[in-house]
């Protein structure tokens, strides 16, 4: 039996890379890929609001909160979009840059056959590994810092959910780029750093995005309540 | 002669490193490397880094002293854990504390990489890891410095922000080039491949490390990790 493509035990989703990456070229639906942007937008939403705003909520703002949390999870589904847009966007300028500079005297045919794997694969499949490789260890990480976040404010510890929210992102932020950056394992070497490079950037320039809207966002809404 | 070739062969290493990586890893694949020449890497590289800075002085002086000297790992492993306090001011004191953390963030990063990847299951020899950190990190000390001279110029147009423009290029360099420099030598060392996957979550999470224990006492730092 075939296991690609095939999870057989949850352990596999941190050490095997190679099933995420069979897993996002095999099992693509359009459903599916927007179903786990709204749940992981929800789970990051809910976490990031009340891991954000519970040091300065007070009981009877709450409806007001469910309304702020609905337009958090709006928004953050937004940047999901935009990192998954600035990823491909750059990867199709990329493109266009290599088979622009191919002169026929100069090129080795190991480029050749590596950007002939590049189109073969075509742009949409590239985009489906992308995605996933950011999607799948956001939903798991949303997912275990949701349990965490309930569990540590139904004890009323909500410094530990707000310790847990700040410096745990940046494991995730770790795993994401090994992933996406693993994923171009099979592409050759003079290419590859290229495209390390280019998803390295894609990365910072929405995380500086992001930083740049939530912390006057932040601000904002902190001086409103 | 052959001595003054090899230093030549050293400085050319140094500088192509980060302008044509490939071709220059292979060249340092073939040769033999000892951690003396790796300390000596790091130690030019101090000295560069630490002449760009002093020379630029303001804000990205007094950040970077700031930064560094209450540092945990830096705080624990100098004469402040004694009692010993040293003004911004002093400028000999503070450029030899700072050269030699700068030797001690060589030691902490290769271990700390060392020791991810023995929990990966790699095999990874800590000699080996360490002379490879050092042609990896410290040779863009070169463009920090050239960055440095150009901050100058900033320092003119846009006083108040100028050093922001220094530390986002330094992130950029530890976040971007450094990993990817990283990955090219362990593509082109003889010995069985490495997971890339591997190599790039253990280099994360030691900067994760790093993260973590600079915003132990980094209060301004901490804000920024809020988001």
């Amino acid at each position: 039996m075939n296991a690609r493509g095939k999870f057989r035990s949850f352990q596999e989703v941190f050490t095997n890379p190679d099933k995420i990456i069979d897993y996002s070229k095999e099992n693509w639906s359009f459903i599916r890929f927007t179903l786990i942007i709204i749940i992981a937008g929800a789970l990051f939403g809910y976490n990031f609001f009340w891991t954000t705003f519970i040091l300065v909520i007070t009981p009877p703002m709450i409806i007001w909160a469910l309304g702020m949390l609905f337009l958090g999870i709006l928004i953050l589904d937004i940047f999901i979009y935009l990192y998954i847009f600035i990823l491909w966007l750059s990867f199709t300028i990329l493109l266009k840059i290599m088979s622009k500079n191919e002169s026929p005297e100069k090129k080795s045919e190991k480029i050749d056959e590596s950007l002939e794997l590049i189109k073969k694969e075509n742009l949409f499949s590239w985009i489906k590994v992308f995605s996933y490789c950011f999607l799948i260890p956001f939903l798991i990480y949303n997912f275990f810092e949701f349990i965490l976040t309930v569990f540590f404010l139904s004890l009323n510890m909500p410094y530990v959910a707000v310790y847990i929210k700040d410096y745990g992102k940046f494991l995730l932020y770790a795993w994401i780029l090994s992933l996406t950056l693993y994923s171009t394992h099979n592409i050759d070497k003079t290419q590859k750093y290229k495209v390390n490079a280019i998803i390295l950037i894609s990365f910072l320039i929405t995380y500086g995005i992001v930083f740049i809207l939530t912390f006057y966002g932040v601000a904002a809404i902190t001086n409103l309540i | 002669m052959k001595s003054s070739n090899k230093s030549e062969g050293f400085l050319k290493n140094y500088i192509k490193i980060v302008l044509k990586p490939d071709e220059t890893i292979k060249k340092i694949n073939e040769q033999k490397h000892d951690l003396l020449e790796s300390l000596i890497i790091v130690m030019l590289s101090a000295f560069i880094l630490l002449l760009g800075i002093f020379i630029v002085g303001g804000t990205i002086y007094n950040v970077f002293y700031e930064q560094y000297s209450t540092f945990i790992l830096e705080q624990l492993t100098s004469g402040t854990l004694f009692g010993f306090s040293m003004s911004r001011y002093d400028f000999v004191f503070v450029f030899l504390s700072a050269f030699i953390f700068i030797i001690k963030s060589w030691l902490f990063f290769s271990i700390m990489f060392y020791l991810f990847m023995r929990i990966f299951g790699e095999t990874e020899n800590i000699k080996d890891t360490m002379i490879r950190f050092s042609w990896t990190i410290y040779p863009y000390a070169w463009i920090i410095f050239i960055f440095s001279m150009i901050s100058l110029l900033f320092k003119l147009i846009l006083p108040f922000v100028f050093h922001y423009i220094f530390f986002i290029g330094l992130g950029v360099i530890f976040i971007v080039f450094i990993p990817i420099t990283l990955q090219r030598f362990y593509d082109n060392s003889e010995r069985e491949s490495v997971s890339s996957y591997m190599v790039y979550g253990s280099y994360y999470l030691t900067l994760f490390v790093i993260i973590l224990l600079w915003t132990y006492n980094h209060y301004n730092i901490t804000q920024m990790v809020f988001f």
